[in-house]
């Protein structure tokens, strides 16, 4: 039985109220879900409150869901809509601020070691990534999670955050262009600290 | 291809959204353009470095708060594909073709529209009764009382009336008897000083 037939039956089972089911579909995609919740809120406290939400509201809804092969697309949405009730909450970002900086300071912090050819073997890289991530616009960052770290396809990307193609492309581009620069701008200030 | 493949363009090669045919001709061209060779190179260095972050993996305490939850009484909205609806069963067969399926909503939502026409007008009519009683007997209680004001009636049957027997020209009000003449506040007199303009 191929893995989709498998979580075929299981969203069918779970639908019925099968707790089992429902378990094994939380073992299947939770790794994934949490790890993109982590990559957007930068926090694994946070990224941990917002999954149980997550699926508890999967599990109430699950009996909504008419087209079962979507349902990956349709619990990262879920998780989405979670982060953004969490930003509203807190009334910290708008899911529309396009403001973006690094702080090369907030960089060096990171107890990154200076050697640039050390950053990536170092076990810091997480870190880097993180706060790159977390400097980048959230409409930009989204997507570029979803895409880049997540491996989403972009249709999947814009069926999860209901905007146009277009716009997911262009967010994608730019978003990579950002960190491109922000990454280099690091390595730039490493290399002149270094010698 | 005589001119630089966009960015943008690069990007989406990255990600695998291009079409065969159209990757195909940009890799071409990458291999002849040192310009977009770099700039295929460095967007592909940042694809590297957040694909190879390691990924978060969720805490073993996540699925029992999560269960935990779900003991505590969540439940699962019922799925409507799960059981058959109510036309369905009305109509006998568990599963219809979609046509038919189709064809058997028109009668049934004529049956549901006018069986929701017939319950809301019997609730009218009973709310109506229920008021136009409660109407006519306000109506009775003002027509009493109009008799009592028009005919001057200040007998027994005064619903305004809390004493017996009043003399006509005494103020119902008050329990005050006092000659005509006498000013009834003649008492403060004396005790207050006129002011001197």
């Amino acid at each position: 039985m191929d893995g989709d037939t498998l979580v075929r039956r299981w969203v069918e089972d779970a639908q019925k109220g099968d707790r089992a089911a429902f378990q094994a579909l939380y073992e299947h995609f939770s790794p994934r879900i949490y790890n993109f919740l982590y990559r957007l809120l930068g926090s694994r406290d946070e990224a941990e409150d917002v999954a149980q939400q997550t699926f508890l509201n999967a599990f109430r809804q699950l009996g909504a869901l008419r087209d079962v092969a979507q349902v990956e697309s349709w619990i990262y949405r879920i998780a989405r809509n979670e982060v953004y009730l969490r930003f509203r909450r807190k009334k910290t970002i708008s899911i529309d601020d396009d403001e973006t900086g690094i702080n090369i300071e907030q960089l060096e912090e990171s107890r990154l070691g200076a050697n640039p050819e050390r950053l990536l073997l170092n076990e810091e890289l997480g870190r880097v990534i993180q706060i790159v991530l977390d400097n980048l616009p959230p409409k930009l960052k989204e997507v570029f999670i979803l895409a880049v770290i997540q491996g989403l396809s972009y249709q999947d990307v814009t069926e999860i955050v209901g905007r146009s193609l277009l716009s997911v492309k262009t967010d994608i581009y730019r978003a990579r262009l950002l960190a491109k620069n922000e990454i280099r701008k690091y390595l730039d200030h490493a290399e002149r600290k270094q010698g | 291809m005589g001119n630089h493949i966009s960015q943008e363009k690069i990007s989406e090669l990255l990600d695998g959204q291009l079409a065969f045919a159209e990757s195909a001709r940009i890799e071409s061209h990458i291999r002849t353009c040192d310009h977009c060779a770099l700039i295929r190179k460095e967007l592909a260095a940042v694809n590297h470095l957040f694909k190879v972050s390691e990924m978060a993996a969720p805490p073993p305490r996540l699925w029992a708060r999560i269960s935990a939850e779900l003991e505590a009484g969540a439940k699962p909205v019922t799925s409507t594909a799960a059981r058959p609806s109510w036309w369905e069963r009305f109509s006998g067969a568990p599963i219809w073709p979609e046509r038919l399926r189709i064809g058997a909503m028109v009668p049934a939502g004529a049956l549901l529209a006018i069986l929701t026409v017939l319950i809301s007008g019997s609730i009218l009519v009973t709310e109506y009764r229920s008021k136009n009683q409660l109407r006519l007997a306000a109506i009775a209680e003002i027509d009493k009382v109009r008799e009592v004001l028009i005919a001057g009636n200040l007998g027994a049957s005064n619903p305004f009336r809390t004493t017996a027997g009043l003399k006509p020209g005494k103020n119902p009000f008050s329990q005050y008897e006092s000659p005509r003449n006498e000013n009834p506040f003649h008492s403060l007199i004396g005790e207050t000083q006129e002011v001197q303009p």
